[in-house]
């Protein structure tokens, strides 16, 4: 899901990091959709956080006698196949989307960083390597590569953190590799590196902070295509283990009932639809809200 | 370009030689016995034992590794270990119904999605560039499956003339065409008029009109071959994602495409499918690739002094 | 009244941006006889260029023409339908534009950018456009035309792209070239050989020209009559030679005493105190007055219309009373 990483360029700023931050928060706050979307996704946080008390019933929790019972004034998005509430298994499958989105664009950021750091200040050889992973990962879906490693680590959570994340990094890395060949050359690094300033103390005193905005749009529009392949690792039944309530899996089990209960699958993808676009569009907005060379 | 091409090629070949190392790694390192995996839970020890001598996994894993890699080599990729069919066989007879679905849908795709985009474009500001753009995020923000659901529920069960399961003639590939082929169109639509406003700004589309061309013209035969590039560089990225995009279709309307073969042989557990299906995935993909980058250089000769 | 090829009544512009209307030419008026050049001249962003675009109606995005007409063969062009306005455009009124190194499709070849021009308004066959093109190229002072011909622009240099940009809009045999700043991005020399090149050009063509610059130096060379521009207002009219000689205008006055070379050595070069004012807060009274050296009170409350008569217009209360005079001296003709 390269469309949008396709018109992300590499970011850098001049000047005061600051000023810098303030220019794109004013920058942000005008963007309508933008903070709406913010605000989309601070709800869905909440639901995530306090799903305990927010959910009418318990999610796993099965009612024979409400098996697929239509929307109504008790059960809002009804029940599924085993009477249990599609309202409460939504916000706990708000859950699941939103950490394998966090944690694993965490993963994929951390690796992405120091790959495309490590490429683009040390060059040579180191360079060679790394960009030969990257056009390795970058020229395979990385669903595929993600299927195969979930059928070999098996289904659950964790599992899902650490194959998404491993097989995603490939996007930031090579766009942190040419923000550092740029910055490599600015006069300060240089002069840091005269002052026999360590490599450690560069790349994290004077290029992380230079590729912090280019690392927020990356994991901001990462964290949707991480979503998403959840969502769909999840409906092939790779994804979380069997009773753990998750829009992709509950998909999955809607699919046998779509001539008798249409009701079911529309819920949990609707949520995938509003997850996921909320998070793209505010990085749209955070790209044009960072990148200098968009401001006018 | 003989020396880009050489490069190129090479590169292609190191990459599928990486990418089968990575594939033998996750299947059979990472599992530590893909035989139990493969056999699941209740199997006894005996049988377990039996069957990694018979798939010559008693063997140390480099020798495993060289030998799998010497058959893919020959075209050998092994035999289904529950359909005890050659491996390459099944491949072959299933990528055709997933080449003609991904090929249909991105066809429709690239003509929607760019005319879209162009549309849009002209149209700036307007209600149909809003009311387009914002059906082009919904597009890319949908999971294809779940698409594919909806259109099986209220398009395929109301109206009998789409089949939502199996194929059956032409009328049948609409419905999953769809379902795999609207992202992309949106994401295409996007790029699209991205590309096409930063050229419909530019001086020389102004000396078009001032030449008195018809916008027709302007648009089409000014911006939009200048705009093509960065399209084109999404529609060629993108192709990978397709063939996935396809399995997830082919699952839901139960097409016999390679898709539907994987997800089959992975609740199966049938280690040889799965292997084979993601090398040769894989060396689908990376071919792909090979080619598109290719007709860049073609097009574009920067691309090919940056490649170095 | 026949004798005008072109005329523009209180012609206006707006932008319409977030912020608020702009009114970036303000009730302009100017007549163009036929061979005769007018200039428009004023600093960057007075509305010079916004005027030359509206001609045409090509004023960019949230631009619109938004009062006033433009006058051409007895028909206006501000209200003409979109595809009569295409059949004038390029074809009876051409345009030639500042920025030579963008203004031509880099994916074309030059050859075809000009039949294209040529074959929007005249249904010539292939060969035919192609051998007017390439007779073209040679006017414009190209060598090896078969060649530039079939290259596209992206291996020429700035003064070279100008020349097919100025063959491209001569195609036609305009009645009107528009040439906005053509040569405010070359350098120097290339600048003189475009200027020459124009100035032979316009005569063995016959055609009127619009000319906007910033460049006293290219009026005087190129022009006949003039139009200062300041904060999208006409704020003088007069005769070139009058222009060198005797500027009424307190802006005009200080625009020639800027020139480079007109100073004494040794001494700075005089400049116009104060900026240009923000569009969004424009004064109250005559725009120029928080600059001028002679504003009264008077000017900083109220505009000043146009004053004088016949062929030298000013705007400006130092001249209210003197219109006879003044008439009096420049009515040549």
């Amino acid at each position: 899901m390269k469309f949008k990483r396709a018109q992300i360029g590499a970011v850098t700023f001049e000047g005061g990091y600051h000023n810098y931050y303030q220019e794109s928060w004013r920058l942000l706050k005008k963007n309508r959709i933008a903070m709406f979307s913010l605000f989309v996704i601070l709800a869905l946080f909440i639901f995530a956080c306090f799903a305990l008390w927010i959910a009418p019933y318990d999610p796993n929790k099965q009612v024979l006698a409400n098996r697929l019972m239509p929307p109504g004034p008790k059960h809002w998005f009804g029940c599924d196949e085993f009477g249990r509430d599609i309202l409460s298994r939504c916000i706990y499958g708000c859950r699941v989307s939103l950490s394998v989105g966090l944690f694993s664009q965490f993963i994929a950021c951390l690796i992405g960083y120091f790959m495309g750091v490590a490429a683009g200040y040390f060059g040579k050889k180191t360079d060679a390597v790394v960009s030969f992973l990257i056009q390795m990962f970058s020229s395979i879906p990385f669903l595929l590569l993600a299927m195969a490693l979930m059928f070999a680590l098996g289904s659950g959570l964790i599992n899902l953190y650490i194959s998404l994340g491993l097989l995603s990094w490939a996007g930031t890395a090579r766009l942190i590799r040419g923000n550092v060949l740029q910055l490599r050359e600015r006069e300060y690094i240089q002069a840091c590196r005269v002052d026999g300033g360590s490599d450690m103390r560069i790349i994290l005193r004077h290029l992380l902070p230079n590729c912090i905005p280019t690392l927020i749009i990356t994991v901001t529009l990462g964290i949707p295509e991480a979503i998403l392949a959840e969502a769909s690792l999840s409906f092939l039944g790779l994804g979380v283990q069997s009773p753990t309530a998750s829009w992709g899996s509950m998909i999955a089990g809607s699919e046998a009932f779509i001539r008798t209960s249409a009701f079911y699958s529309l819920f949990p993808g609707l949520c995938i639809i509003v997850t996921v676009m909320a998070f793209n569009m505010l990085g749209d907005g955070l790209r044009d809200a960072l990148d200098p060379k968009l401001r006018r | 370009m003989k020396k880009y091409l050489i490069k190129r090629v090479l590169l292609a070949i190191g990459i599928i030689f990486a990418l089968s190392c990575v594939t033998f790694v996750i299947l059979n390192v990472i599992p530590g016995d893909p035989v139990a995996l493969m056999l699941g839970d209740n199997a006894d020890a005996a049988t377990v034992k039996a069957v990694r001598a018979n798939l010559g996994m008693d063997k140390p894993l480099p020798q495993q590794y060289l030998s799998w890699v010497l058959n893919l080599l020959t075209g050998d990729l092994g035999i289904s270990f529950f359909q005890k069919k050659p491996v390459l066989t099944l491949l072959t007879t299933a990528f055709q119904y997933t080449v003609r679905l991904a090929t249909i849908s991105y066809l429709v795709a690239v003509v929607l999605g760019i005319g879209i985009g162009i549309f849009a474009a002209v149209n700036r500001g307007k209600i149909a560039d809003h009311a387009l753009m914002a059906l082009a995020i919904t597009g890319i923000s949908a999971p294809s499956f779940w698409v594919a659901i909806l259109l099986q529920i209220y398009v395929g069960l109301q109206f009998k003339v789409f089949p939502v399961s199996g194929l059956a003639g032409p009328i049948s590939y609409i419905l999953p065409c769809i379902a795999l082929g609207t992202r992309y169109a949106a994401g295409i639509a996007r790029i699209t008029r991205t590309s096409m406003l930063e050229i419909l700004n530019q001086d020389f589309i102004r000396t078009a009109e001032a030449k008195g061309l018809s916008p027709l013209r302007t648009v089409f035969i000014h911006a939009l071959r200048n705009a093509m590039l960065p399209i084109l560089t999404v529609i060629g990225t993108n192709i990978g994602e397709l063939l996935t995009g396809s399995m997830l279709t082919e699952t839901v309307f139960n097409i016999p495409g390679i898709g539907k073969l994987l997800i089959d042989s992975i609740t199966k557990r049938d280690l040889p499918i799965v292997q084979g299906c993601v090398i040769y995935i894989a060396v689908v993909c990376v071919t792909i690739y090979l080619v598109v980058d290719i007709l860049y250089a073609v097009i574009d000769p920067h691309i090919r002094l940056e490649g170095n | 009244m026949d004798e005008y090829l072109l005329e523009a009544k209180d012609l206006s512009v707006t932008l319409y941006t977030e912020r608020g209307e702009l009114r970036v030419v303000d009730g302009v008026s100017f007549r163009l006889k036929k061979r005769e050049t007018l200039g428009i001249v004023g600093e960057s962003g007075c509305g010079k260029s916004m005027t030359a675009n509206s001609i045409l109606r090509m004023v960019p995005a949230p631009g619109k023409i938004s009062g006033g007409q433009i006058i051409f063969k007895g028909r206006d062009l501000s209200t003409l339908p979109e595809r009569k306005l295409r059949s004038i455009r390029g074809k009876e009124i051409a345009m030639v534009f500042q920025e030579p190194m963008t203004s031509l499709n880099p994916l074309m070849t030059c050859g075809r950018q000009i039949t294209e021009a040529l074959r929007a308004h005249e249904k010539t066959d292939a060969k035919q456009a192609k051998r007017h093109a390439l007779e073209l190229i040679r006017l414009v002072g190209i060598p090896m035309a078969e060649r530039i011909y079939e290259s596209t622009p992206s291996g020429l240099s700035g003064g070279m792209r100008q020349r097919i940009v100025i063959a491209m809009a001569l195609c036609n045999n305009p009645d009107v070239l528009i040439c906005d700043e053509p040569t405010t991005a070359l350098d120097v020399t290339v600048q003189a050989q475009i200027l020459r090149l124009i100035d032979e050009l316009k005569s063995s063509f016959g055609s009127a020209v619009l000319f906007i610059t910033h460049d006293m130096g290219v009026i005087q060379q190129m022009t006949d009559r003039v139009m200062v521009m300041y904060s999208g207002q006409a704020v003088e009219y007069l005769q070139t030679e009058e222009l060198f000689r005797k500027p009424l205008h307190p802006y005009t006055q200080g625009l020639i005493a800027c020139i480079p070379g007109k100073a004494a050595v040794g001494h700075d070069l005089p400049v116009i105190k104060g900026t240009v004012p923000t569009l969004y807060a424009l004064p109250k009274g005559c725009l120029f007055a928080p600059r001028c050296p002679y504003a009264t009170k008077r000017c900083r409350c109220e505009r000043p219309g146009l004053y004088g008569a016949g062929r030298h217009l000013v705007r400006c209360f130092q001249y209210e009373h003197k219109e006879a005079s003044n008439s009096a001296a420049d009515s040549g003709s």
